[in-house]
């Protein structure tokens, strides 16, 4: 009986993870926002409302535009039409503009929570950034960084000792403590220039490391209590990247003097996604939280808020429904990291209606047994629903 | 009276084993002539590149080898069995019924592992002459689901065979899908981390099921 109760317990358990994945599948499941992005023109957020199968162009007023109206009231977003169109303002707010400077200062960042969570090969390649060439070219070896650093050739899997020493040496002298926590950078070629990477040390002091003229070059950016580093390469060179730190704040590096400048304050880098469309005047920033999207509009230079806007979570049928067909659901996946574990959910007691229905079932199913199997199933049914009905009445049958 | 058991279950499956053995063999030769090949067509940084940077694992191509290998065993072993109610026999034998299917299971599962460790460890072990341990470390964390995958197999192919009800040989082969797309999630290298202790704990309960198949077995049901 005993390994019976465990084939009931790992049936469930499955059941739980199954039927609700497929019924799920049947449903809508995730929200949807508007394309959202703060006009430079007329100083307030646009988005592109989905009406049926039409997308129309409006603005917090509710002012709607045709397509050609939306390119010119974004015209840091649409340049490239208005370019094509030969309809890119000489000025805007009172500064010369034209389609390189647009380009030139125009980014976007992505960020969601499985750039964080996801397990990666620590092995990086480490390229010159002084090489005088227009493109970078792929060094023939990689480094890992831990408890310290060493160069590995890839044509013969060996260490190579003298250029390994020569940064360890340059590492230590910069007060670099080993081991190192994390490293990141932008391990690819196909790149515009080569920052190298950034490291944390076992101190929780953030570094800088790249090679230049074959040599190392290391700093301490001053950085602490980073928990993520996101690099990032644009055109005008004004940023490393971003930065998460441990009290869930969003910061850039500068690369004027490593300084931190502070974007956007409580953003959980395990849950929440955040999106940066930035250009010369403003950076639309969005973070989507489980309550919804938060989006903000940020003046370049000084990263000072101009305007928000709040978007709530719409309920998605599955959001409604979950709660009175299942107790609890099991999945392996989620969208916050790339680990494959079970996850639980919590007990949702509105479903206990159903599992009423369903317990009177299983005691006509069961009329016939005259031992406690009867009851047990009972309730095994009333607390787990419908996987438990499953496993009881079909897949398990209690006997005495 | 363990030899003569064992023995027995050598024989049934020796040359089905020495046949996956083959097979393993030449699976893992083939895919070590691609990255050889690879290598003298791209070179050595290339492969390096592809393996680390995007998180290619040539493994993943035969992923299915081992759960193959699990449910072939398990047939080779079990079928024989239940023809003509063989398994009777066995269970008359005079060593108690759990020892009987404890050792009827280790066997297999012994044997399992020495394919298993003999053809990947193998290929690991060549790996790691030109490949550094993070690759092998990634490369191994990439088939050690696929690896226990096979045991599992095994396993439930063993509770559904020695099942004596049809209808219940169903449900547990629904339980067996189920159980056996756990092992098979896709995923970058080294994402099954966490889930290795929920996936042995698995195992062991499968090692218990066919206990219950061999309760309705001896109490004749149909």
């Amino acid at each position: 009986m005993k390994i019976k109760i465990l084939y009931i317990g790992l049936s469930i358990f499955l059941l739980s993870w199954i039927i609700p994945s497929l019924v799920q599948l049947t449903m809508d499941s995730s929200p949807r926002y508007p394309f959202t992005y703060y006009s430079s023109v007329i100083n307030q957020f646009c988005y592109l409302d989905q009406d049926n199968d039409k997308v129309i162009g409006k603005d917090m007023s509710g002012k709607v535009y045709t397509d050609a109206e939306f390119d010119r009231v974004l015209p840091m977003f649409y340049y490239r039409q208005l370019a094509m169109e030969n309809a890119i303002p000489d000025s805007i707010q009172g500064v010369p503009v034209d389609r390189q400077t647009i380009a030139r200062n125009s980014f976007f960042f992505w960020y969601k929570p499985k750039d964080k969570n996801t397990p990666v090969i620590e092995l990086y390649p480490m390229f010159e950034s002084c090489s005088g060439k227009v493109d970078l070219e792929n060094p023939s070896d990689m480094f890992r960084l831990k408890e310290n650093i060493e160069f590995i050739d890839m044509a013969t899997n060996r260490v190579d000792e003298q250029k390994s020493a020569r940064f360890q040496q340059a590492m230590e002298r910069a007060g670099f403590t080993f081991p190192a926590l994390w490293v990141t950078g932008i391990p690819t070629s196909q790149k515009s220039y080569d920052e190298g990477y950034f490291a944390l040390d076992s101190k929780g002091h953030l570094f800088h490391i790249k090679m230049t003229n074959g040599k190392p070059f290391v700093k301490d950016t001053k950085a602490s209590n980073i928990s993520c580093m996101l690099p990032m390469e644009i055109d005008n060179r004004s940023l490393y990247g971003f930065l998460f730190d441990t009290n869930h704040t969003l910061y850039y590096l500068s690369t004027d003097g490593y300084r931190l400048v502070k974007v956007l304050e409580n953003v959980n880098p395990d849950k929440d996604r955040v999106s940066i469309m930035a250009n010369m005047f403003y950076w639309t920033v969005a973070k989507i939280s489980s309550d919804g999207e938060h989006t903000y509009a940020l003046e370049n230079k000084s990263m000072r808020q101009v305007d928000s806007l709040f978007r709530p979570a719409p309920e998605s049928t599955w959001d409604k429904t979950l709660p009175y067909l299942f107790p609890f659901t099991v999945a392996f996946q989620d969208s916050t990291n790339s680990y494959i574990y079970p996850r639980i959910s919590d007990y949702y007691f509105p479903s206990l209606l159903l599992n009423i229905i369903l317990t009177i079932v299983t005691f006509v199913v069961y009329r016939k047994e005259k031992s406690y199997g009867k009851y047990l199933a009972g309730i095994i049914t009333l607390f787990t629903g419908i996987a438990g009905f499953i496993t009881v009445c079909l897949f398990a049958k209690i006997r005495k | 009276m363990n030899k003569a058991l064992l023995f027995k279950e050598w024989i049934k499956t020796r040359w089905m084993f020495l046949l996956m053995f083959v097979v393993f063999i030449l699976a893992m030769g083939y895919i070590a002539l691609r990255i050889s090949s690879a290598a003298r067509n791209v070179g050595m940084p290339h492969l390096w590149e592809v393996f680390i940077l995007k998180n290619v694992v040539l493994l993943d191509q035969i992923k299915v080898l081992p759960l193959l290998a699990g449910i072939i065993m398990g047939i080779t072993q079990f079928i024989p069995e239940m023809t003509k109610k063989r398994f009777k026999l066995t269970l008359h034998l005079p060593l108690g019924e759990n020892r009987i299917v404890c050792l009827m299971l280790s066997f297999g599962m012994v044997c399992l592992l020495l394919l298993f460790t003999v053809s990947y460890g193998g290929f690991l072990w060549g790996l790691s002459a030109d490949f550094p341990r993070e690759v092998v470390g990634a490369w191994f964390a990439t088939i050690l689901p696929q690896v226990l995958c096979g045991f599992a197999s095994y396993l439930l192919t063993a509770w559904i065979i020695l099942e004596p009800v049809w209808s219940q040989r169903i449900y547990n082969a629904v339980i067996g899908l189920l159980i056996l797309s756990l092992f098979m999630v896709q995923g970058v290298p080294g994402s099954y981390i966490y889930m290795l202790p929920f996936l042995f704990g698995t195992l062991l309960l499968l090692a218990l099921y066919p206990k219950i198949s061999i309760r309705h077995f001896k109490e004749g049901m149909q």
